[in-house]
């Protein structure tokens, strides 16, 4: 005789009522798989066991006291032939000949499947909310149209979805369910009385393994019951989830009232699509009502069962079932919380901040698509940049370059890359921001993320963390590289600077602030780099004489957030100047931290350009201290008239000269800075002079030409298509 | 008819290449700001869904059917 390859097995207990039909549905499947027809029976004294034998079944029978839900599933299992074990009740019809085929391609989905469920429809004889209530149920996977496969994500996001509505992954019925047999071999049911579907599912998850809902495998399954016995029934399945799931069912005042208008609020929707309206309502609603009343009593006594009383236990159960017994499932490796007995389990997180550097590795170049090398416009210009603070200037040059390019004609369009979800506003919004508080008349889109990303001829990244999503992005002739300062040295020995590095080894063709950050870029990193120098706005900070400006008034940028601004250094100088020459009064702008000095000053914290600008021309000294790329506030001190004092370095001599003649230049010492500024403070016509040098240097270095220096750029890189360029 | 010149081919060609070229960026413009209103637009459902969800909305609810029915039995009277 022929091995079954699968096995239909149904646990009976005088299901006479519906046996017939059940085996009737079941004999009639439609499958190229050898099928063998199980029944347990536990004592039946109906015509349960003669119906069974009158379709074939082959019968295995129990006593009475043998019987519990997870036992007899497992006995069926070592019973079946089948290397799938398809499990249906005595009152659970196969709604057409094809369940059987159904529930077999659930298992084709993965090669991980263990576990395959289908739908219930409810019989015709349903109520409205049994009717509505399944079919909403069965809607949670696949819309209740499509086959769905649940696993257990790894992901934080996944992880702490799970934990939060663990039913949607557990969910498995053995009313209409089947099992592999390799699956159970590891994870047979559990011996509890009841919900061991539900404990079988959870386990199967929580072991890795894949479970599938397939909308064809469809039974006709349903239970009415008068009200009283809706509570029990209610009672014994929430009891249940609390002893396999340790689920437990919100009792509140307000929210539990809430609840119950929902689910009216769902049968009357449900009512309403088939066509009962009106007047028409009222009836079945109040049913509704008190049906959906009765479950919330049912599942709050059910999920706190082990405060009730064991008597009333018993009664309120619709088995008569005084227990209490939760099930400790063992602990999922894949939901692993603590190994150490005192080691505390971290917050999970589906929002890392450096989320986007672990998929960053193994290294690979950036991605563009092969071109002809054809520089002709206007271009499509994806630039991608982080969240920023109104004020930032590193911002408000790219959305000035961005506004250059769109006077060329040139299509623009500004991701913003946010992995620390600083941004609250919509792009809408954020597009306001600029026009309003950066670049005004700005055109370009504004997108959050770059998950719709469509295509550029080239992509901007603008920032190290930008570098990482831009490398990768599909569907671009080019890929540049903004690079306004030399990141890495941004931050101490860290991670962080080891990433800021490894943006310079990703291949882009650099853009950069400066010829000595260009420099930077090809002498120590290889890379191919172009630079421009960014304009000064010359109505906000108009050139001022030395009429006006009052003695020994000194402006320090003091921004201590930035420490590249080495502003300590620069109050070293001050406290060694106010030594010699206690009348010398210095203003300090740029910071929200508070100064505790060694000396007299002043503090004007974060001031408007405006205000600023009145600084800088009642004062006779800056002083602005760059140890990376020089700082814009030395461009604007230069446009207002003020004599600047900076540090020695190439980082400012490539770019203000190192003769001294733009701006004084003092060692990294603290009496070379007192010298200096002593000097311009003394020699007035000197710092006239030198005033007058800068103004003109500043005006010479407009907008328009940091635009035409950054179109020049790219305009090269696209008509020098890389070699093998590669999507 | 005499074939036109290659020299005014190749200038037809060229003018056809950047009417196409700014189309094309025409086009990808349309594209993103489609994106932005899209974006915008799930923006705001959510917006509305946290609203409508909040336990504060629903606690009012009966409010505002107490007002529609309000508006609803004035407009009837003046009818």
């Amino acid at each position: 005789m022929t091995r079954a390859d699968v096995t239909v097995a149904i646990p009976v207990y005088n299901g006479a009522r519906r046996l017939d039909e059940v085996l009737a549905a079941v004999r009639a499947q439609r499958t190229d798989r050898a099928m063998e027809l199980l029944v347990v029976d536990s004592g039946s004294t109906d015509a349960s066991l003669a119906i069974a034998r009158a379709h074939g079944a082959r019968v295995h029978s129990i006593a009475k006291a043998e019987f519990s839900h997870g036992g007899t599933r497992n006995l069926a299992m070592e019973l079946a032939e089948g290397e799938h074990v398809a499990f249906l009740t005595q009152d659970a019809t196969p709604a057409h000949d094809g369940w059987l085929a159904a529930l077999l391609e659930g298992f084709e989905q993965a090669a991980d499947v263990a576990l395959v469920f289908g739908p219930h429809d409810p019989r015709p004889d349903a109520s409205h909310m049994i009717k509505c209530e399944m079919e909403r149920h069965f809607a949670t996977w696949g819309e209740g149209v499509a086959c769905d496969v649940q696993r257990l994500g790894r992901s934080a996001a996944e992880i702490t979805a799970y934990r939060r509505f663990p039913g949607r992954w557990t969910f498995f019925s053995d009313v209409n369910g089947c099992v592999a047999r390799w699956a159970w071999r590891r994870i047979p049911y559990r011996a509890v009385p009841y919900a061991e579907d539900q404990l079988l599912g959870r386990e199967m998850i929580e072991a890795g393994y894949a479970k599938v809902f397939h909308p064809g495998a469809r039974v006709l399954h349903s239970h009415d019951y008068p009200p009283a016995q809706f509570l029990r029934r209610y009672f014994d399945e929430f009891r249940s989830l609390r002893e396999v799931l340790d689920h437990v069912e919100v009792a509140h005042p307000v929210y539990t009232p809430l609840t119950i208008r929902g689910l009216v609020g769902h049968d009357k929707r449900w009512l309403q699509r088939r066509g009962v309206q009106g007047r028409a309502l009222a009836r079945p609603l109040a049913v509704s009502a008190r049906h959906h009343a009765i479950r919330q009593a049912g599942a709050i006594a059910g999920t706190r069962a082990d405060r009730v009383p064991r008597r009333l236990r018993r009664a309120l159960s619709l088995e008569g079932r005084a227990s209490f017994t939760p099930f400790d499932v063992p602990a999922s490796p894949l939901l692993a919380q603590t190994t150490q007995p005192d080691g505390r389990p971290v917050t999970l997180s589906d929002r890392w901040e450096h989320d986007f550097v672990a998929p960053a590795y193994p290294r690979r170049p950036v991605a563009t698509v092969p071109h002809s090398g054809d520089g002709g416009g206007p271009w499509r210009v994806a630039w991608v940049v982080p969240p920023w603070r109104i004020g930032s200037g590193g911002h408000t040059t790219i959305f000035r370059l961005v506004r250059q390019l769109e006077l060329r004609g040139h299509r623009n369009v500004v991701h913003v890359f946010d992995p620390l979800g600083h941004n609250r506003l919509r792009g809408s919004q954020l597009r306001e921001q600029i026009r309003e508080h950066f670049v005004a008349g700005l055109e370009a889109e504004v997108l959050l993320g770059v998950e719709d990303f469509d295509s550029a001829d080239v992509a901007v990244a603008t920032e190290w963390t930008t570098a990482f999503p831009v490398r990768d992005l599909p569907r671009c002739r080019e890929k540049a590289y903004l690079v306004q300062d030399h990141e890495p040295e941004f931050f101490a020995t860290s991670a962080q600077s080891i990433w800021a590095e490894e943006t310079y080894r990703m291949g882009y063709r650099c853009i950069a602030y400066t010829p000595w950050m260009a420099d930077v870029l090809r002498e120590r990193y290889g890379l191919e780099a172009r630079w421009f120098e960014c304009g000064t706005d010359l109505d906000a900070f108009p050139f001022a004489g030395e009429a006006g400006r009052r003695e020994e008034l000194v402006a320090v940028y003091a921004r201590r957030e930035t420490p590249r601004r080495a502003v300590d250094l620069a109050m070293a100088g001050l406290a060694t100047l106010a030594e010699r020459r206690p009348t010398v009064r210095p203003v300090l702008f740029g910071s929200r931290q508070p100064q505790a000095l060694p000396f007299a000053a002043e503090d004007l914290g974060v001031v408007a350009p405006r205000r600023l600008s009145e600084l800088y021309r009642s004062a006779r000294v800056g002083v602005v201290f760059s140890l990376t790329t020089h700082s814009l506030v030395a461009h604007e001190m230069m446009a207002s008239g003020l004599p600047v004092v900076e540090l020695e370095g190439d980082n400012v001599g490539s770019a203000l000269g190192a003769s001294g003649d733009l701006v004084a230049l003092a060692a990294r010492r603290p009496d070379a800075i007192a010298d200096a500024v002593e000097r311009l403070l003394d020699d007035r016509a000197a710092a006239a002079t030198m005033a007058a040098r800068a103004r003109a240097f500043v005006e010479a270095r407009t907008w328009e030409r940091a635009g035409d220096q950054v179109e020049g750029a790219l305009r090269e890189f696209l008509q020098s298509p890389r070699e093998g360029g590669a999507a | 008819m005499t074939p036109p010149d290659w020299r005014e081919r190749a200038l037809a060609a060229e003018a056809a290449l950047e009417e196409a070229r700014a189309e094309r960026a025409r086009l990808w413009e349309e594209l993103t700001r489609l994106q932005g209103e899209r974006q915008q637009v799930a923006q705001l459902e959510g917006v509305v869904a946290h609203m409508e969800g909040s336990a504060s909305w629903r606690l009012t609810e009966p409010l505002r059917a107490a007002k529609t029915l309000a508006v609803r039995v004035r407009r009837r009277l003046v009818q």
